[in-house]
């Protein structure tokens, strides 16, 4: 079933209500601004391509969850570029969160650039369980997106957790 | 710092996801992609189903033309006829396995998985499947005639050797090729997408 011009007004909705899933995938796993924009428009496109499939059993941040990862996991077009080496530094500057004085922005800056750098050096599916665990998922709606069990989502993320704890050593304490 | 501490960054980042994203542009690039690949997809088909009841078409007429001598030409008819049936069949069962972006990571990686092994058979088995049948034909196909030729046996056995020259050549191409493509674009892809359904399910 294609997509309608009837879902365009869901799809708007759901773009604007979860745009941060769209940012914080394409993030996780495109580098550079090119490949960001382009795993970010091809993420968009897979949810405008299965919204007439969506049946709302699952909530709407799942669902989108759900193809943002399935999309970001099997993506190939730029795969040279992903190769090169992680440019820590590219494209986090627009990141951190309107802090409150300009030192609080620079430190949350540098936390989300050290965990974006950390998160890139994940494996792909760890890279997916961190991303639905910081976004708060409880392990049910992980299990969901993933199709592993609560058991096995638990175990899989204290793993990946603490392998990104290792990788922020220093910036982090601990992450249980 | 703890787990608490960096959800909360990690939520106040200032994302604008797309914000020159138009769903009518969308809809126009989607509307292009599926046209696009379902061309795409309708020649090509077209062309595999074509070729080979064009090929059985000439052995059909040629047998047809000889009379009771061209009998045997049925059996490469049917190879022929029997492939085409195959590719369509592949087409078909691809078709009806596909997953949607919105199935759980996991069964989206072993549907990936599942096809790409499906592909990677494919191309290792050519010859079983592909050449086999091909040759086969071919080769009914020119003894047939070359025994109802009016021509000397020294003329029959040359167009024979030269014929079996070709066959060799465009089979070893044909199989070589599609070795590279498995070990090339196939297995590598195979072997990212394994590692990440075996670190999906490994404990630690």
């Amino acid at each position: 079933m294609s997509p309608s011009t009837a879902h365009e007004p869901q799809f708007r909705a759901w773009r604007e209500e979860h745009r941060g899933i769209f940012g914080k995938v394409a993030r996780s796993y495109g580098r550079g601004e090119h490949e960001i924009a382009e795993l970010q428009q091809e993420m968009m496109f897979q949810v405008w391509l299965s919204l007439p499939r969506f049946s709302g059993q699952a909530k709407p941040s799942t669902w989108i969850y759900r193809v943002c990862l399935n999309t970001a996991l099997t993506w190939r077009r730029g795969a040279e570029r992903r190769e090169r080496r992680i440019e820590p530094h590219a494209d986090i500057g627009r990141l951190a969160a309107e802090a409150a004085t300009p030192a609080e922005l620079a430190g949350e800056r540098d936390l989300l650039e050290n965990l974006y750098v950390a998160i890139h050096a994940l494996a792909k599916v760890d890279r997916a369980l961190v991303l639905l665990s910081l976004d708060g998922l409880a392990y049910r709606e992980i299990a969901e997106v993933t199709g592993l069990t609560e058991n096995h989502v638990g175990v899989a993320l204290t793993r990946a957790r603490k392998r990104l704890a290792t990788l922020m050593k220093g910036a982090i304490d601990e992450l249980e | 710092m703890n787990w608490s501490d960096l959800q909360s960054v990690w939520s106040g980042q200032n994302l604008a996801a797309g914000a020159d994203f138009d769903p009518a542009a969308l809809q126009r690039d989607f509307e292009a992609k599926r046209r696009r690949l379902a061309r795409g997809l309708f020649w090509r088909d077209t062309r595999e189903a074509a070729a080979g009841m064009f090929v059985a078409g000439v052995f059909a007429y040629c047998g047809w033309q000889m009379g009771r001598a061209g009998w045997p030409l049925s059996a490469a008819v049917a190879l022929m006829l029997g492939l085409t049936g195959f590719f369509v069949r592949e087409r078909v069962r691809a078709h009806r396995r596909r997953v949607g972006a919105d199935a759980p990571l996991l069964a989206k990686l072993d549907a990936e998985i599942a096809e790409l092994h499906r592909q990677h058979r494919l191309l290792l088995t050519v010859g079983t499947w592909y050449l086999a049948p091909c040759n086969t034909a071919a080769a009914i196909f020119a003894i047939t005639m070359e025994v109802n030729a009016p021509i000397p046996l020294a003329a029959k056995l040359a167009a024979g050797g030269i014929m079996l020259g070709v066959l060799a050549t465009v089979s070893w191409a044909v199989w070589a090729l599609n070795r590279r493509a498995a070990r090339r674009l196939i297995e590598p892809r195979l072997n990212e997408l394994e590692t990440s359904r075996r670190a999906f399910l490994s404990f630690p």
